[in-house]
């Protein structure tokens, strides 16, 4: 074993060594946790404000968000997907959840309608992947606009307010300090592992994602592969656009407006690859963070919002680069 | 002998393209049967069919003595026809284990995949097959032979009536050629018949009981393999000899 191939790779034309190749996707997944790392000090070190608890906490919020959908999007970009719907979903969940709250049926009700709403929006989507054969970039982008539009019509364009006080509170509680958002991120996290790591399903996703004509196969029940993959995505999606009626304390069609981007962002950035059959739990969690963080330093700094934006895209493409280069040869 | 595999008239079209006309061929049980044809002549297009993978515009399919209809690879599967594709059909991001065992994987409290299960007895397949590959390893970076094994030792999951094989020795080593037509013979030690879909004339007649040889699309020549000779296949292969 050549050590110097780590951080060099194999040589052009020479088969790779296996054991290496571990080693450097390892090295990979954690590059992203020491980018976390050097922020969260450089920040601490630069501003008064950025290593205060009550700072922390709102990174800690914000990020929570956007490393839910994240981790649904890390699921479909897996199968060598994608999903530009999520921030329309978010919206328009955002609005059932609100509607039904507001016409007094109980928070569990709505709650559990919301998430099927979801659920409906994702089966929507693989039923135009897999039957309809579309692109999964030009059904969700579809979507995307569908579902805004949607959320528009039944509220009329209109923010819906006066939530039930016990539905606001839960996305502003903690328990022990740790915000009650990012337990949310936990419980998301868990299952997603095991049915990735550890489950039929997962190795499917994965196979997918690495050689779909391969998969299909060998008798991968490829359609429903993606079906779940989608309404997974859906499903995460509609739990934020409740914790984010619940945060802002009201629906409305524009919660989560371009919120796929940071879903897309936070994927890559953790390491997830948009060729597919690359990706875990943690990648989207530390690359949500990494986001939150940026903005959030750039809100201490002064920093025009401008900018957050242009260094937001301007990473996406670095990041999709180099992935690029990475794959060249593996697919 | 038991008849295990019979094709009748079978047609197949794609668009314009008639891929398979009138395709008759019995395949008896523990039979070896090397299938020959240049490129486009339609072998690919029969063992899609006998595993699943294409339906066939018309004609019948009997397995066993039932007349069956493969909708799809799993039905193939489960009627007891493993495959070995031309292109391996691997998923370079998954472990070897993991490849071996696609859509078959192991599990324990019926829900968690079995990963020391799956590795501990790709190991014993992929030794049987002689392959250095490693079943933690992934399969981008393999070497030809190693990928090869992989799909080969696929087909030793399960208790094959039949196994089809597509170039089976077309992306390996010299010295590992000999171990695949000798898995081959074990197999029909077996019983079991092999489909051996192959360019390569001495792999043909070192291990196959009858020679097939097809020319667009049609069958041109069936006959044991004491009757054949190089020249003969060479020249039904290159259209020099219509038919035998």
């Amino acid at each position: 074993m050549n050590l110097l191939e780590v951080f060099t790779g194999p040589k052009q034309g020479a088969v790779a060594d296996p054991r290496i190749a571990k080693i450097r996707s390892r090295l990979n997944s954690l590059a992203v946790f020491f980018i976390v790392c050097i922020l969260w000090i450089s920040l601490g070190i630069a501003t008064d404000t950025f290593a205060t608890a009550q700072n922390i906490t709102n990174v800690l919020r914000q990020s929570s968000l956007w490393s839910i959908i994240a981790i649904g999007q890390t699921v479909v970009l897996i199968t060598a997907g994608i999903d530009l719907s999520i921030g329309s979903v978010v919206g328009l969940t955002s609005c059932i959840v609100a509607l039904m709250l507001n016409k007094g049926y109980p928070i569990s009700v709505s709650c559990v309608f919301t998430c099927l709403c979801g659920l409906g929006v994702g089966a929507v989507h693989a039923f135009g992947i897999t039957k309809g054969k579309l692109p999964p970039f030009i059904m969700t982008l579809a979507g995307l606009t569908t579902w805004f539009g949607v959320g528009l019509l039944i509220t009329g364009a209109m923010p819906i307010g006066n939530l039930p006080a016990d539905f606001k509170a839960f996305s502003r509680g903690d328990v022990l300090g740790i915000p009650n958002l990012f337990l949310c991120v936990i419980a998301v996290m868990i299952p997603t592992y095991i049915i990735l790591n550890h489950t039929r399903l997962g190795n499917h996703l994965y196979a997918i994602g690495s050689n779909r004509p391969g998969a299909e196969l060998n008798a991968v029940p490829v359609t429903r592969t993606i079906y779940f993959a989608y309404m997974y995505s859906s499903f995460l999606a509609s739990i934020v656009g409740i914790l984010v009626a619940a945060r802002l304390s009201l629906g409305i069609a524009s919660n989560g407006f371009t919120w796929e981007l940071q879903a897309v962002a936070s994927s890559v950035i953790g390491g997830t690859s948009l060729f597919g059959a690359v990706g875990n739990v943690f990648g989207p969690v530390l690359g949500a963070t990494v986001l939150s963080t940026i903005n959030n330093g750039a809100n201490l700094l002064n920093v025009q919002s401008y900018w957050q934006r242009i260094l937001t895209g301007v990473i996406i493409v670095a990041v999709v680069f180099f992935d690029q280069i990475k794959n060249k040869g593996t697919k | 002998m038991t008849e295990i595999l019979k094709l009748s008239k079978i047609y197949k079209s794609f668009g314009a393209v008639q891929a398979l006309i009138d395709f008759n061929v019995s395949i008896s049980a523990g039979e070896v049967v090397g299938l020959m044809g240049d490129n486009g002549a339609g072998k690919s297009t029969v063992l899609k069919i006998v595993a699943g993978n294409f339906l066939p515009t018309s004609g019948n399919i009997n397995f066993s003595n039932n007349e069956v209809k493969f909708n799809n690879p799993n039905d193939a599967r489960k009627s007891g026809i493993e495959v070995v594709y031309q292109d391996l059909a691997l998923c370079n991001h998954l472990t070897a284990a993991k490849n071996i065992y696609l859509s078959r994987e192991l599990k324990r409290f019926g829900v968690l995949l079995d990963h020391k299960k799956m590795n501990e007895k790709s190991r014993i397949l992929l030794d049987e097959l002689n392959s250095s590959a490693r079943p933690d390893d992934v399969v981008t970076g393999m070497s030809g032979g190693q990928r090869q094994a992989i799909a080969i030792a696929r087909t030793r999951l399960s208790n094959p009536n039949i196994v089809l094989m597509d170039e089976p020795t077309a992306a390996v080593s010299v010295a590992q050629v000999p171990v695949i037509l000798e898995y081959i013979k074990k197999l029909q030690g077996k019983g079991i018949a092999v489909l051996l879909i192959s360019h390569r004339l001495p792999d043909v007649m070192t291990v196959c009981d009858r020679v097939i040889v097809m020319r667009l699309g049609e069958k041109v020549c069936d006959k044991l393999k004491i009757d054949c000779t190089p020249e003969l296949i060479t020249g039904l292969i290159t259209g020099a000899i219509q038919n035998a």
